[in-house]
């Protein structure tokens, strides 16, 4: 199960945004997957569950947002939906294409709470 | 008194770990070494492959091999009699790392390699979402598992170069189509090589070695590879 690891990784992540940000607590952490991410929504929702209480985000919600998968097509450069993992193009038929999203865990956004008078040093970083 | 809101972050998780291998990657071309990832599900015939691989690159390449799996060093002492071999053993977890693999190279101490293959824990799901810093990524299929895993794994064929079916000398025994097998991992990866081998007795290596030679040129010539999407 690598959704630990992915998760692992997630927890240190968003700790740094959240210090970088002056942040008490991390509120939620929304991430994205797609058809091509490899993970299990439920298994990242129990490494989440497993992890996050030892690393600071005490009370933190996790927040799983499913995308579809989609392609650039290298011939038209039309962005399209893939479905049944199946590339090509809507348009011009071409099979080469480039997967833009739905292949990778993202972090979205994060909610954070902070001391009203903290001062952000970084809103992305 | 707090307050609350919400910071846009936008990031592949696995950005970093990304970056890091793709620096290996450009090192290891730069010293023309080509690594090669080898993916396949358990049994399907990697360190029997590679060994023969080693063998029938002899007077061509100089090629080593870390070689990944939960538990024990037997494929390492298996291999050692073909190429320089060091086992990486990740006690549990379920696919190789990048740090994993970049400690291996420096252990390894193999002057003046032209190929190095890393092979992936047996298991057609996890290893497909790490980079390990490989120019070229290889999905092996053995005849015995039948010729639907592509479909059913697409992740693992969409992100490989080639597709090595192996344990050709049992088609005549089994009910596994190559050309069903091919057909459907080309409709994931339309571009995907296809090479069909076996290991006994050692048949159809010589378009497979081919392959790899023609991987080495590129990244001699400075043409990019690397991880696909």
């Amino acid at each position: 199960m690598h959704e630990a690891s992915l998760i692992a990784s997630v927890l240190r992540q968003s700790l740094a945004i959240a210090s970088a940000n002056g942040a008490s607590d991390i509120v939620e952490v929304h991430l994205s997957i797609g058809p091509l991410s490899g993970v299990e929504p439920t298994l990242l929702a129990t490494a989440f569950e497993r992890l996050a209480p030892g690393s600071g985000l005490r009370a933190a919600t996790l927040c799983v947002q499913e995308r579809e998968l989609t392609a650039a097509c290298r011939a038209c450069q039309l962005e399209y939906r893939v479905r049944d993992f199946e590339f090509t193009c809507p348009t011009c038929g071409s099979t080469d294409a480039d997967i833009v999203a739905g292949d990778a865990v993202m972090i979205e956004s994060l909610t954070l709470r902070s001391p009203s008078d903290a001062v952000p040093t970084s809103s992305n970083s | 008194m707090t307050t609350v809101r919400v910071i846009t972050v936008e990031r592949d998780v696995q950005a970093q770990a990304r970056e890091s291998a793709a620096e290996f990657r450009r090192k290891m071309a730069e010293q023309g070494t080509l690594v090669v990832n080898v993916l396949s599900s358990p049994g399907a015939g990697k360190t029997s492959l590679l060994a023969a691989t080693a063998d029938h690159l002899h007077a061509r390449a100089r090629v080593a091999v870390l070689v990944g799996d939960i538990a024990t060093d037997r494929d390492a002492q298996r291999l050692a009699a073909h190429a320089p071999a060091l086992q990486l053993t990740t006690g549990g977890a379920c696919h190789l790392e990048f740090p994993l693999v970049e400690q291996g190279w420096d252990a390894l101490k193999a002057p003046e390699i032209e190929i190095l293959f890393i092979e992936n824990i047996g298991n057609l799901v996890c290893p497909a979402s790490f980079d390990l810093g490989e120019h070229c990524r290889i999905v092996l299929l053995s005849t015995t598992e039948g010729d639907d895993k592509p479909a059913k794994y697409p992740k693992a064929f969409r992100t490989s170069h080639a597709m090595v079916v192996s344990k050709c000398d049992l088609l005549p025994y089994v009910p596994f189509e190559p050309t069903r097998a091919a057909a459907d991992a080309r409709r994931i990866r339309p571009d995907l090589e296809v090479f069909e081998t076996s290991t006994r007795p050692v048949a159809g290596l010589e378009p497979w070695c081919d392959f790899l030679m023609a991987q080495r040129e590129r990244i001699l010539r400075g043409e990019p590879c690397g991880q696909r999407r």
